[in-house]
């Protein structure tokens, strides 16, 4: 079984925040909520100050804290290292908020449209999608790898990472290329490689969750 | 990239944490002053308030969650969620707590017939467990620095007897005045110091934990404000007071110094848990390259 992760260069990330969108735009993600964020702040003294940037998509943990803490097991981690929430089951607590070092969790308090009334396409975000994939509020949610389209893509037999089809939303959108999908258990392949050769790094790692999202520095 | 304070968990948190945490130190101060001293018509109403108080935190709890139909499900990860554990624990210490209480009102000398020893202590077990959990709430969220830490639970559970004798105290002018009211001003000096002790602790901790987030969070939990209310208003001025009640055992001040003891200990202990709330700050992601 592949374990899926992601490759960040953060050399490359210019900021423009297409992930962000492409990601809302990808999983119907209603006003508010951000399941991917592109940090962006400056270090050093004037004169010498830099702007960086910082991607954050859900790190999908080895070992995830938001797991741990979920009362109601509503959060649940695949085979293939995936971590996501059954909406029915989750009580709202904000538990996994807290506990996730990354920021990756957002509790779904209200039901908004970005219009003020439901256009069509957000409704379907509510009503009329696949039961797993409805929002549900009052519910807590999370980046997901796009698990929809790698299954999709998995079933067609596609190569996950390197198809189109079988790759996530913020992956696709790149402007720059900064982002990489693929089998962290496979040592031929790319995201293993870069990460080998480049010494790729996680973020909080003394913090012990195993994130599945390396960045790679100049 | 500055820390973010957190906006998840507000005030009907703190009630619950409040509440939940009083209520277990009332009901086990209740517990152990009958079983060292006799039951009396303080402790009696101590070990009845303590069990309801905490059922009332788990109201405010129930009403913060986005989801509380799904309540029922929340017993089910007790193998790792602190939360879940909670949620077992407090019915627990509602039922046999209220048992314990209640029942004497039937039975004479229920409460020191080994049933009632037996039932009684183990809901003070869970008093114990009640009072020491919220601290393993906050301290298992990982990504809270200052919550994430290992002096919580003591500090938690302290504050909670603390809170609990506060209320006997609070009651005291209303029921019967004895010997076991010096006892209990003994046994609140004794958790307000160790209240101090772990703040300076976790102070302390402060120089050997590599964690900028930590000692970022600390600097905003310890503010004028938590010194003025937690420190000076509910611990300082409470010991003070004890310490002069001392010389005025007895007397009408003494039955003034008490319950004035216990609402600002109470005060105290509301505040401290409000500021721990509120000092939670996420971590920054800030990486420098």
């Amino acid at each position: 079984m592949a374990k899926w992760g992601m490759v960040i260069d953060l050399k490359k990330c210019v900021g423009c925040q297409t992930c962000t969108v492409a990601c809302k735009v990808e999983n119907m993600v209603p006003p508010g909520i951000f399941w991917n964020r592109v940090y962006d702040y400056e270090i050093g003294e004037y004169p010498n100050v830099t702007r960086r940037f910082l991607p954050r998509p859900c790190m999908q943990c080895e070992d995830p804290v938001c797991m741990a803490v979920c009362p109601t097991k509503a959060t649940i981690k695949r085979e293939d290292g995936i971590v996501y929430v059954d909406y029915e089951k989750c009580l709202g607590c904000s538990y996994c908020e807290l506990a996730c070092p990354y920021r990756a969790r957002i509790l779904h308090k209200k039901k908004e449209y970005y219009y003020g009334e439901p256009t069509p396409y957000e409704d379907f975000s509510y009503e009329l999608r696949a039961p797993h994939q409805r929002y549900v509020v009052g519910a807590a949610s999370k980046c997901t790898f796009c698990m929809h389209r790698v299954d999709k893509g998995l079933a067609k037999g596609l190569s996950v990472g390197q198809d189109p089809e079988a790759t996530p939303a913020c992956i696709l959108s790149c402007i720059a290329k900064a982002r990489y999908f693929g089998d962290l258990d496979d040592p031929e392949s790319e995201v293993s490689m870069m990460i080998t050769e480049r010494k790729g790094f996680r973020v909080l790692e003394e913090l012990g969750t195993e994130p599945s999202v390396y960045y790679l520095t100049p | 990239m500055a820390m973010e304070r957190q906006h998840s968990w507000g005030w009907q948190v703190v009630m619950d944490v409040f509440l939940g945490g009083i209520g277990a130190g009332l009901f086990l101060v209740s517990f152990l002053l009958d079983q060292i001293y006799g039951p009396t018509r303080l402790t009696n109403v101590g070990s009845i308030i303590g069990p309801l108080l905490v059922l009332v935190g788990i109201f405010f709890l129930l009403i913060e969650v986005g989801k509380p139909f799904n309540a029922p499900r929340a017993f089910l990860n007790y193998g790792t969620s602190w939360m879940s554990r909670g949620v077992i624990l407090q019915p627990m210490l509602i039922g046999l707590g209220l048992l314990y209480a209640l029942l004497p009102y039937g039975f004479t000398d229920f409460k020191t017939a080994a049933a009632g020893v037996v039932i009684g202590s183990v809901a003070a077990l869970l008093a114990v467990l009640v009072g020491i959990y919220h601290g393993f709430l906050f301290s298992q969220a990982r990504g809270i620095a200052l919550w994430n830490n290992p002096l919580l639970p003591m500090l938690y559970f302290v504050s909670a007897l603390a809170g609990g004798a506060g209320i006997l105290l609070l009651i005291s002018p209303i029921f019967d005045m004895g010997v076991i009211l010096s006892q209990l001003g003994a046994l609140v000096a004794i958790e307000l110091v160790l209240i101090c002790l772990v703040l300076v602790s976790m102070w302390l901790m402060a120089e050997v934990r590599p964690s900028r987030a930590y000692r970022e969070s600390l600097k905003r939990l310890i503010t004028l404000n938590f010194v003025g209310v937690s420190l000076f208003v509910g611990n300082g001025v409470p010991l003070v007071i004890l310490i002069i009640s001392l010389f005025v055992v007895g007397t009408t001040a003494y039955s003034v110094l008490l319950p004035i003891t216990g609402v600002l200990v109470l005060v105290g202990t509301y505040h401290l848990r409000h500021a721990i709330v509120h000092a939670g700050h996420h971590y920054s992601l800030e990486i420098s390259f």
